[in-house]
């Protein structure tokens, strides 16, 4: 059983008063906190280990490689990959799309093809597939959703259908946080023979992710958002896709050969990280997956949905909110987007942070979700295994006092 | 005010009014000259329309979306420009952008009297993330109505 309230204590910043009131912070969906193993972990690697990697013959060198390849050995146990190759370290989701969509995209896709998309989507999984379309002049087509952000499937076997190349879908929506059934949906494109790529940025933090239970072909997700360092993030993909893509760039490590003339290509996963990687990164993501394969990915689950609820039920006490996305806990994750009549986003915004309460305002880089909606913006919260009742219920209070504030002028 | 704390600084009793009731909420019969901006980060929009007689701003229809600094903001530009000559309007808008981009000059006098009514509005340069909101009506004249 873990003890979720002693969970604070390993997070320094946590212990931070903003504008004269205890932190509360509310913004996980955005990026998370990071534990003190983690900022010990870069800690360590720069005051002890700091080399270049896979090149040089000294101590230091084979440490840093020795820490390197221990974190990709992490997060490949981490997400079930079957083989530590299939994992690349890319910069966050947003390469490792970009990575998908250039390399895979430029090379498979032709004319008569489409790429299917959900109405979901944050703009890293829109603008590389927009761009890719005119490159290859194939088509984009977006499966819709209903009222309640959940995926809208009756016609799904018109939109999904035999030209279908490649399919890319948000696990969890970041902008209302719908959890898509993405077995369903993979199965469905395996039997049309697309290929399935899974964002699972908002996902892989907060609940156990099985990629050979799953049978996606790729999945991508960033460090930032599971308690690593900004910068480190991670591409999955199977062993034979990978092998079979060119390189997204050129340059050191990636290359088998080079003459004058030509070059070949290394095999993965170097083929597909050229130059000096984000070596602490890396490392801080192995120590930050570490920490939360100890608590467990269910127990971490089970601890955002019980605060999910608690939330929910607390916010639909509020005048007037109107809340995004399905009530069902089942069907989303930890985090709610709102709206208040009469409050912008902002200023709710800025009156929660004048309380110490750290939320997201705008539109998530969801703007075709939440326009979709009927908004312009909402105010979002999002939980992570750190925060607690007593933070919602403070909360809750803050937004009564602030329609309060801005009411009584 | 229900309650006073250091928001009262960013949130000035006369801001919160004016974002409530910007004005300019006639539509033009005809429109003369069309600017709008927008804010990628935010989803803050603005249109300004307005009506030119021999150059000088004659009538102005705002359509405006976002929080409540920049409603309040553009509400005050329009008021500035209203009857102004296109020609002396960037110069306006200049020195009140410079103002908020410029540090340490919180007791700047402006040289356009009309400016002194934005006086309000000033004390969201403490507000590094919110100047944006402050600036993007102005912005967008400044960049467009030439």
């Amino acid at each position: 059983m873990v003890d979720f309230k002693t969970i604070i204590k390993d997070f320094p910043i946590l212990k931070r008063r903003i504008n004269e009131n205890k932190l509360i912070y509310f913004d996980n969906a955005a990026t998370s906190q990071k534990p003190k193993v983690v900022i010990d972990a870069l800690s360590n690697f720069y005051s002890n280990n700091n080399a270049n990697i896979h090149r040089g013959v000294h101590t230091l060198s084979m440490e840093a490689t020795y820490l390197y390849d221990e974190a990709k050995e992490k997060i490949a146990e981490f997400i079930n990959a079957p083989n530590n190759n299939s994992i690349i370290f890319t910069r966050g989701t947003t390469e490792s799309l970009n990575l998908i969509a250039d390399s895979w995209g430029q090379s498979n896709l032709k004319e008569s093809d489409s790429i299917v998309i959900t109405e979901l989507e944050h703009h890293s999984n829109i603008v590389p597939w927009q761009e890719l379309i005119k490159k290859t002049k194939s088509k984009l087509r977006y499966i819709p959703i209903n009222t309640d952000g959940t995926l809208n499937l009756a016609n799904i076997n018109n939109i999904i259908t035999k030209n279908t190349k490649l399919i890319s879908m948000t696990h969890v929506s970041n902008g209302i946080g719908t959890i898509n059934n993405i077995k369903k949906i993979i199965k469905i494109a395996k039997s049309v023979g697309a290929t399935t790529v899974i964002d699972a940025a908002q996902s892989v933090p907060h609940m156990p992710i099985d990629v050979s239970d799953l049978d996606c072909d790729f999945l991508t997700f960033s460090g930032h958002k599971m308690l690593a360092p900004t910068g480190i993030g991670v591409l999955y993909g199977k062993k034979e896709l990978l092998e079979s893509m060119p390189p997204y760039q050129k340059g050191g490590d990636m290359i088998l050969e080079v003459t004058y003339d030509k070059a070949t290509w290394n095999e993965i996963p170097f083929k597909f990280e050229a130059g000096t990687p984000n070596i602490a990164g890396a490392i801080g993501l192995g120590a930050a997956t570490n920490y939360l394969m100890k608590i467990g990915m269910q127990n971490i689950r089970d601890h955002e949905i019980e605060i999910t609820k608690y939330a929910y039920n607390n916010l639909m006490n509020v005048d007037g909110i109107e809340i995004l996305g399905p009530e069902n806990t089942d069907i989303r994750a930890g985090l709610i987007s709102f709206n208040i009549p009469n409050i912008h986003p902002h200023d709710l915004g800025t009156f929660l942070d004048s309380k110490g309460i750290a939320i997201r305002t705008g539109h998530h880089c969801a703007m075709p979700l939440i326009k979709k909606l009927g908004h312009h913006s909402s105010a979002r919260a999002s939980f992570y295994l750190y925060n607690t009742n007593h933070e919602v219920d403070k909360f809750t209070a803050e937004i009564n006092n602030s329609i309060k504030y801005f009411n009584n002028v | 005010m229900s309650e006073k704390n250091n928001l009262d600084f960013v949130y000035k009793e006369e801001i919160l009014k004016r974002s409530i009731n910007p004005g300019f909420s006639s539509e033009l019969s005809k429109v003369d000259k069309f600017i709008s901006g927008l804010n990628p980060f935010c989803g803050d929009e603005v249109k300004f329309h307005f009506n030119l007689s021999h150059n000088n701003i004659t009538n102005i229809y705002l359509e405006l979306e976002g929080c409540a600094i920049h409603k309040a903001s553009s509400s005050l530009l329009a008021e500035v420009i209203l009857n102004e000559n296109i020609n002396t309007i960037q110069k306006v808008c200049d020195e009140f952008i410079s103002f908020f981009n410029t540090k340490n000059n919180s007791n700047q006098k402006f040289q356009n009297h009309k400016l002194q009514i934005t006086n309000p509005i000033h004390s969201v340069k403490s507000n590094q993330i919110r100047i944006k909101c402050v600036l993007l009506s102005w912005n967008a004249i400044y960049n467009n109505l030439f």
